[in-house]
């Protein structure tokens, strides 16, 4: 039992931090250059932990981002849900990737990801400019590599 | 996941379309100020260390740049003392209520939402304190916005210049009523369907009118900074600035509107 509060104390500590992350406060200007760690933890996961971390977890991780940035509920979650689904499909595939290619996967999932939050956003009657869209995917995509170097090692934690 | 698909979809349309879910988000205030906080920690400590580690060489200028601005709020205030009382006689004249002396009540900011398509901030005041929904929040010289999510000691505030949020102002020159649209940017507002023989110059104060009865008439909203004509369009375009600050507050204040004046007047 302690060895599985342990292990799932793991995935929470990096949820709370990557949230956060996500609430630190920035200057406006830089507010749009602030990656999508909650994102980039979702890939990670689908990807490296696919026996551990499933679709209601990303749907379930999306809900309280939503909460947690006052955004449409839903929203997040949703997309997080539909990104996990992908690289769970594609797990052995992604992982045979060198990082580069990686990073370019990752592009297009958070673009999705970017494409389907602000689409609700937009349902809600915000109006989004295109560099809304495009800046924190390519930001996100490129802070891939740092996140794998620093997760990589430690999925055993979580793994048992 | 077509389950959790159609869940979000549920989900969502309920947030967006209907206000069913307006319970539950004054409950998830509770929930995430706590992590505003934690995020806020490090501002805290600056403050503590400016207030603790001044010079008091500082303190000494600090201390007469307040002094001579008093004494400039003190002249004014002489003034404001015989301007209410002529005021009231002549709304005693037209038969109309006083409304001008409104109970406010001070609050600090806790957090400010990050994402950058939504303009909303927290602040440490909630039911507790009294708090509705709909309630105008003021800075020292302008309007910020309305709570839109009351928690139990914690609440949302929306700004003016939220892309989803639009105030009634009046042209504090001639009296012109408009409509300030947010833009999705703390600097500037847009007008709403202003004609191109509408007298609106650069430099216009704008006042919010007190209609849409969520605003109390008279604050000050924001200052006309630039006007384009073009002839291909049906409205000119008006760009104006706010007036209070929106992104650099530390506190602000709450204006119970709702209440009945001269019950407690004034700060």
């Amino acid at each position: 039992m302690a060895l599985l509060v342990g292990r799932n104390g793991w995935f929470i500590a990096c949820t709370f931090l990557a949230l956060l992350l996500h609430v630190m406060p920035l200057p406006s200007h830089y507010a749009l250059l602030r990656p999508e760690f909650l994102v980039l933890l979702c890939v990670f996961w689908s990807v490296y932990s696919p026996y551990r971390f499933g679709v209601v977890y990303a749907w379930g991780l999306g809900l309280i981002y939503d909460i947690v940035v006052t955004g449409v509920w839903g929203a997040h979650a949703m997309g997080l849900a539909f990104i996990a689904y992908i690289c769970l499909c594609a797990y052995q595939r992604l992982r045979s990737y060198q990082l580069g290619q990686q990073m370019l996967w990752v592009f297009i999932l958070v673009g999705i990801h970017q494409v389907f939050v602000n689409w609700v956003h937009g349902l809600a009657g915000y109006h989004i400019p295109l560099e809304m869209i495009i800046l924190p995917t390519l930001v996100t995509s490129l802070c891939w590599p740092i996140l794998v170097v620093i997760l990589k090692p430690s999925r055993m934690v979580w793994h048992g | 996941m077509a389950v959790l698909f159609v869940v979000s979809a549920i989900l969502i349309g309920l947030f967006i379309f209907t206000p069913h879910l307006q319970g539950a988000r004054n409950q998830a205030i509770s929930f995430i100020a706590p992590v505003y906080e934690v995020t806020n920690f490090p501002r805290h400590l600056k403050t503590w260390l400016q207030m603790r580690l001044m010079s008091r060489d500082d303190l000494i200028k600090d201390n007469e740049a307040l002094r001579s601005e008093l004494l400039v709020h003190q002249r004014k205030l002489q003034q404001l003392a015989f301007l209410t009382a002529e005021n009231t006689r002549l709304r005693q004249l037209l038969n109309s209520a006083d409304n001008i002396n409104q109970r406010v009540l001070v609050a600090d900011l806790i957090g400010v939402a990050p994402d950058p398509r939504s303009h909303k901030v927290f602040i440490n005041r909630g039911e507790e304190d009294g708090l509705y929904i709909g309630q105008p929040v003021v800075d020292a010289t302008g309007l910020i916005g309305q709570v839109v999510n009351v928690g139990r000691a914690n609440s949302t505030v929306l700004l003016i210049s939220d892309s989803s949020h639009a105030i009634p102002v009046q042209i504090n020159r001639n009296g012109e009523r408009l409509i300030a649209q947010g833009r999705g940017s703390v600097y500037e507002l847009g007008l709403r369907h202003v004609p191109s023989t509408l007298d609106i110059r650069e430099g216009d104060l704008l006042v919010s009118s007190g209609l849409g009865s969520i605003y109390p008439a008279g604050y000050p909203v924001a200052t006309v900074q630039n006007i384009t004509h073009d002839p291909g369009r049906p409205f000119v375009d008006v760009v104006a600035v706010p007036k209070a600050q929106l992104n650099r507050n530390r506190h602000v204040l709450l204006v119970f509107a709702q209440e009945l004046p001269s019950i407690e007047g004034g700060l």
